[in-house]
């Protein structure tokens, strides 16, 4: 069973994630802020993590950037969920590290099926 | 003596009964508050997760939560819930959950609180109709941009943005002239948020029935919005309307729509007509249009006496393309008029260029 990490601030989000993940036969563990969402995927060393962009203490690059940079976790993939949607932000966002991006308002179904496409590929 | 110290001991007495009296009361308010606070969050602690399960299901049935959202409160929380998730989803997902509000009646019931007496409760009701992209409320949303709180009025036009449906673009049109006015900052994203399907009635906009605000708001959400259907309405409107900031506003919008046959009419404005700020306008324009047919015009601006009109004129030269940077490499050679705003505009472009 895939393990996956979800860091958002906003507990709708993080619910609706959980309920549509756990659902979908995922282990899921959530997180509320960068900084806590940092250590549990140190911790937890999950297959994925889906990370807001927008959030206190550590936003969503600053944590994808550090777990890049660290061996353990430097090849866990990572979808970016935000509400920038400008070219310029998804590239920054890429250019953090992070394997995927979704603009919100999002579709939790077309998540769902980019969760299941990298998780495929990453194996 | 004694009848002045028994009526001191008599004010005593009233005043400490009227402070227990006040304590007694705030400690009544307050425990009230705690148990209808407590009430909610039992009655949101059964909503919250049978609404999220209900959502990560593939096709579930509206009525499946019909056990859980029973009686008003339950109803309430439903419709609390719901209206802070429709704004962060899209896609089939959304629609289910506008599915169940309006199986759960919360909808319906929302329709009818637009009439509740504070206004707290009409501005939610509004929010949650436009979230849900009620269609059917489009009366009620329409009635409540004439309400008489200026919050609950934004939030019906913000409302009838995310319904989208071009429909209500008239209506919000007429609420910038109302006496109780929407802000046209709220109008302008409200029509912007139905997309470029409000063309059609944003030219009818145009018409000198509407105000000069209702006019120049539609021509500058034409050129905003692509409508090039427009076109020759916005042409007809830079040639005759009487004020000049509709003038200037349809200037702009032809310039962004970028329709070829509007070259003449600007270069007309650019040359004849009486506002400044409408001359600066068609220049700006000419330079979006771009190529060499706007050159007569863009080169009798840039020698005009009018430095503000000659540097737009220059500005837009550049943007007209190679030839129009060669025009004014030529003009700043030498010292004719146009000449100082030609090399002010080329001293912009050097630093770019480096």
């Amino acid at each position: 069973m895939a393990r996956i990490l979800v860091v958002d601030d906003d507990a709708d989000i993080r619910d609706m994630l959980s309920f549509k993940l756990a659902k979908a036969g995922y282990e899921v563990h959530t997180e509320e802020d960068g900084e806590t969402g940092l250590a549990a995927a140190r911790e937890l060393q999950p297959d994925l993590i889906l990370l807001d962009w927008m959030m206190p203490r550590l936003t969503g690059p600053e944590v994808c950037r550090q777990l890049r940079d660290e061996e353990a976790t430097a090849r866990v993939p990572v979808i970016l969920l935000t509400a920038k949607a400008q070219e310029a932000d998804v590239q920054r966002g890429f250019a953090t590290g992070a394997d995927d991006y979704i603009a919100k308002p999002f579709s939790p179904r077309e998540l769902m099926s980019r969760v299941q496409a990298l998780l495929a590929r990453s194996g | 003596m004694t009848r002045v110290a028994s009526g001191f001991v008599a004010a005593l007495v009233a005043i400490t009964a009227l402070l227990v009296l006040l304590a007694l009361a705030t400690a009544v308010r307050k425990a009230m508050r705690e148990s209808r606070d407590r009430r909610h969050a039992r009655v949101e602690a059964a909503v919250r997760p049978a609404l999220l399960s209900y959502l990560a299901e593939d096709e579930p049935d509206p009525h499946e939560l019909d056990e859980v959202v029973q009686g008003r409160a339950a109803g309430r929380s439903l419709q609390e819930l719901a209206a802070g998730l429709l704004t962060k989803l899209r896609g089939e997902d959304r629609r289910v959950l506008e599915r169940l509000l309006d199986a759960q009646g919360v909808l319906d019931q929302a329709r009818r609180r637009t009439r509740r007496p504070g206004p707290v409760g009409r501005a939610r009701a509004a929010d949650l109709l436009g979230a849900a992209g009620y269609e059917a409320a489009l009366p009620e949303l329409t009635r409540l941009l004439r309400d008489r709180d200026p919050d609950v009025r934004a939030a019906a036009a913000r409302a009838l943005g995310k319904l989208a449906v071009p429909s209500a673009v008239p209506a919000l049109l007429g609420s910038l002239d109302a006496r109780r006015a929407v802000p046209a900052g709220v109008v302008t994203m409200a029509i912007l948020h139905i997309g470029p399907e409000a063309a059609a009635p944003l030219a009818d906009g145009l018409s000198l029935d509407h105000s000069g605000t209702a006019r120049a708001i539609s021509a500058e959400l034409l050129g905003r919005l692509g409508g090039f259907q427009a076109a020759g309405r916005l042409i007809e409107a830079l040639g005759s309307d009487p004020e000049e900031r509709v003038r200037a506003a349809a200037a702009r919008a032809l310039g962004r729509i970028g329709v070829p046959r509007s070259v003449p009419p600007l270069e007309a404005a650019l040359m004849q007509d009486a506002s400044a700020s409408v001359k600066q306008a068609a220049a700006w324009a000419l330079g979006e249009l771009g190529g060499t047919r706007g050159f007569a015009g863009l080169t009798a601006a840039l020698r005009s006496p009018d430095h503000a009109l000659a540097r737009r004129a220059a500005d837009a030269l550049v943007s007209c393309g190679p030839l129009g940077v060669a025009l004014l490499q030529r003009t700043a050679a030498t010292d004719e008029p146009g000449s100082p705003e030609a090399r002010e505009t080329l001293g912009r472009l050097e630093p770019a260029a480096a």
